[in-house]
């Protein structure tokens, strides 16, 4: 998978060129408007009222879009001003407004504002560094902190990102964590590459636990917890034995969840050494 | 930029609240979806119940935009009133008030202008109906 945080600042690498290719392709819409659902999903409104969303990380305003058919009104930050100016030009966006910032400098709001908060594959972007001044860990908490100012007490923010390593993720919660946030990861589709997504959902409650993420048997993520998220995750690597009997059924079973067909069936045979003269 | 907006801006730098308008264009765009709904379900009444509008800020808007609003949109905006302070749901002119919030809340965007930080006088530019409240790295702690 190409990834744009690595060619440099997101208001850089989201040019007109780019913004406008975003906006028209039948495939990004369809992804990011599925995504926004499924975050609208873990915010849990209380939809007898319109709510006021903030949504940092708007972009071209897919996003938007859903909070709008959804009934909400919307204020919408981006660093790419050219995304922006597409965002502005869409018709259909009578209850959003849009403003140019970056995220990892604060947010410009009074506190309390909003009701809810979502943000739609943005989040990953604060742990890239684009200058010698950019401290991504300090970026996040800034960002984390203002957060926490501009949410009404009893809100939710639910933030879809892209990490690269499990340790992105792993920072990401600490960070937020570490300004008082509760809550953590909920990781929709674990077994698949291409389906996986990463929300990170946060309450100010402080005995919140995420709910589940869709189609996981495994509890997996990482949880955002003050007492927890010091302590390192050890990765404990096994060495030699190989294929275990275990290991293979193992990888039969998440190649079955991936939805492959010709996964042979597990019998009695499965894993057994063949007699030595074969 | 709607004054929705503008009443929860505040300068990222300060804190100073509310930012001072000065705009340069307007534009009055009435829309049918923001009609004002029965109830909880309109948006601007729910603000004024849950306490969600910063009053100092409505006042301070409408007395940056009154000018140019009564200039620029004659025949289309008329008969705005916003009270000195928050009136209450059974006040005599709270139905009224409602109107003129729908209307100024959601209805006028300000194109072109400026937010100023009254403390410090950082200057907050609005170009096509976006203000750019992007910080210089330097200017952060």
């Amino acid at each position: 998978m190409s990834r744009p945080e690595l060619t440099g600042a997101a208001a850089n690498f989201y040019n007109d060129t780019e913004a406008r290719k975003y906006d028209t392709n039948s495939r990004m819409i369809g992804i990011q408007a599925e995504i926004t659902k499924r975050a609208l999903e873990l915010l849990q409104l209380d939809t007898s009222f319109p709510n006021f969303i903030l949504d940092v990380g708007c972009g071209s305003g897919l996003s938007g879009k859903v909070l709008e058919e959804a009934g909400h009104y919307w204020v919408g930050l981006d660093v790419s001003r050219d995304m922006l100016n597409v965002a502005s030009e869409r018709e259909s966006s009578i209850k959003g407004d849009l403003a140019h910032h970056d995220m990892g400098t604060g947010l410009p709001f009074r506190s309390a504002s909003f009701d809810g908060m979502i943000s739609i594959s943005a989040l990953q972007w604060l742990c890239y560094s684009n200058s010698s001044k950019q401290v991504p860990k300090r970026r996040l908490v800034r960002f984390f902190s203002a957060l926490y100012g501009v949410l009404k007490r009893g809100a939710r923010a639910v933030l879809q990102f892209y990490p690269e390593t499990p340790e992105q993720a792993v920072l990401i919660s600490e960070c937020a964590a570490k300004v008082g946030f509760a809550g953590g990861v909920v990781v929709d589709y674990p077994n698949s590459t291409k389906a996986k997504k990463h929300y990170l959902v946060l309450s100010f409650d402080r005995g919140y636990s995420t709910p589940k993420g869709l189609q996981s048997s495994a509890q997996s993520g990482v949880r955002v917890d003050s007492s927890t998220s010091s302590k390192r995750v050890k990765v404990v690597k096994k060495k030699g034995k190989g294929k275990t009997k275990e290991w293979i059924e193992h990888k039969k079973d998440v190649q079955r969840k991936k939805g492959f067909e010709n996964v042979r069936k597990d019998t009695k045979f499965t894993g057994r050494k063949r007699k030595d003269k074969f | 930029m709607r004054l929705l907006t503008h009443n929860t801006l505040q300068s990222p730098l300060t804190s100073s609240y509310p930012l001072r308008i000065t705009a340069t264009e307007i534009k009055y765009i009435k829309s049918s979806g923001l009609m004002p709904e029965e109830g909880e379900k309109d948006f601007v009444k729910n603000l004024m119940e849950k306490k969600k509008l910063e009053w100092s800020g409505v006042v301070g808007g409408w007395r940056d935009l009154k000018e140019i609003v009564e200039r620029d949109l004659k025949g289309e905006v008329e008969g705005i009133e916003i009270p000195e302070t928050q009136p209450r749901p059974n006040d005599p002119s709270y139905t009224k008030t409602l109107k003129s919030l729908h209307i100024l809340l959601l209805e006028i965007h300000v194109i072109t202008g400026t937010l100023v930080d009254s403390s410090n006088e950082r200057v907050f530019k609005i170009e096509g109906g976006i203000p750019n409240m992007i910080l210089l790295e330097d200017e952060i702690e």
